[in-house]
């Protein structure tokens, strides 16, 4: 199915944006480490700010950076957020109020569920069209993109798609190492646009659930399901690389193909 | 109109795992097919001898199937798997307790190479009481193409 991608947003350490991760794909600079500065989003009124979690904080940031390039309106895109494990502090704090007094916070519980992002974002945004919470584990990626380009095309309407990943304290990084924030958001259009960067045919094709990663790619990233999208990204970069294969099952790809 | 070895030739489902009866009605934008295989004691889609309603997913991807077969004749059997859905929406618990035949419709919303992204909606038919909705929903089919493989 052929989708339009207008407009892209990467937050993760040492990439503050599009550019930035844009460089070091197409290897004009190498990757370099550094810690994320705070992720503070304009958007979310500041009691919310503080009422959120990182998580959210996160998802909206990378979906900011995305929507100001773009001259299409945030209430006129429907939405699709993906993570393999939404918000793992929150998660954290549950399990310990859970293990200790049973007092669990009812902000902690609001904030804990898988849709918490897309409702944050949804109320700072004024977005009221429909929003998808999607979790495939560390497949997280490809379904996500997958649903967002199919209510594209099945709606007509431009779709925002943001995957993100927050870390996990320990003991629960052990069984999920997500280490470091990493987060992508892409808006799709079922049609060009003036803007578009890219056209992209999605396929799905047999596969064996395994990623190529670019060797650039820190270790500490490779159970962060958004980072698999880097791929995909690659295709809009790189004039030398034109097909990305992102894992959806041990069995199969979502293969993204640039036109 | 098909009837279920017109439809068995036109998907890569065999056996019991072809589930429709019969095609009455299909064009560019949709199909409308009938099933009788729900109150069947070997359906393979029976958990704890009941078929739940979600099988009905399955039934209409199958109606989806045919219809992406009859509007395009001459392509090969493709195989294809339910890569996404959506607004799905049970009415009922389960499928075989219904007495008379499962209305399928499929209604095409996007057509593409890869698949197709449909609307569906299963009733339940009977002569005195009319048409009851079961299940609806959206859901996209894709056909698996090798070419690619694993891609870059």
């Amino acid at each position: 199915m052929r989708i339009f991608v207008e407009t892209v947003g990467v937050l993760a350490p040492g990439l503050q944006d599009w550019e930035s991760a844009r460089a070091v794909i197409v290897r004009e600079r190498p990757y370099v480490a550094a810690p994320m500065a705070a992720v503070a989003p304009a958007s979310l009124p500041s009691t919310e700010r503080r009422r959120s979690s990182p998580a959210v904080r996160l998802a909206i940031a990378v979906a900011e950076q995305a929507l100001q390039r773009t001259p299409l309106s945030p209430q006129d895109m429907a939405m699709v957020f993906s993570s393999f494990e939404a918000s793992g502090v929150i998660t954290h704090q549950l399990c310990e109020a859970l293990a200790g007094n049973r007092e669990v916070s009812p902000t902690q519980f609001h904030n804990s569920v898988h849709n918490a992002p897309s409702g944050y974002y949804s109320i700072a945004m004024n977005a009221k069209l429909a929003a998808s919470s999607v979790c495939r584990g560390k497949w997280s990626f490809a379904a996500g993109l997958l649903n967002a380009a199919v209510q594209a095309l099945a709606d007509k309407l431009p779709v925002l798609y943001v995957c993100y990943d927050s870390p996990l304290p320990a003991p629960l990084c052990d069984v999920m190492p997500v280490i470091e924030a990493t987060a992508i958001a892409l808006v799709l259009t079922p049609a060009p646009s003036p803007k578009s960067l890219a056209v992209w045919d999605i396929a799905l094709n047999p596969g064996d659930g395994e990623t190529a990663w670019p060797d650039w790619a820190p270790a500490a990233w490779h159970a962060n399901a958004c980072v698999r999208g880097l791929a995909a990204l690659a295709t809009i970069a790189d004039p030398a690389c034109r097909v990305a294969a992102l894992p959806f099952s041990p069995e199969l790809n979502v293969v993204v193909s640039r036109c | 109109m098909l009837d279920r070895t017109a439809i068995a030739a036109r998907i890569p489902h065999a056996g019991r795992m072809c589930l429709l009866d019969r095609v009455l009605h299909w064009d560019e934008r949709g199909i409308r097919c009938t099933a009788v295989s729900h109150r069947d004691k070997d359906n393979p889609l029976l958990e704890a001898g009941r078929l739940p309603v979600w099988a009905g997913i399955e039934y209409a991807a199958q109606a989806a199937a045919v219809h992406g077969a009859l509007v395009r004749p001459q392509a090969t059997l493709r195989n294809g798997v339910l890569a996404a859905m959506r607004n799905v929406n049970a009415c009922c618990e389960r499928l075989d307790s219904i007495e008379g035949e499962l209305m399928f419709e499929a209604t095409l919303l996007h057509s593409d190479p890869a698949g197709g992204i449909y609307s569906f909606e299963a009733h339940a038919v009977d002569a005195l009481a009319g048409r009851k909705l079961l299940l609806s929903g959206q859901f996209t089919l894709m056909y698996l193409d090798a070419r690619h493989g694993k891609g870059k």
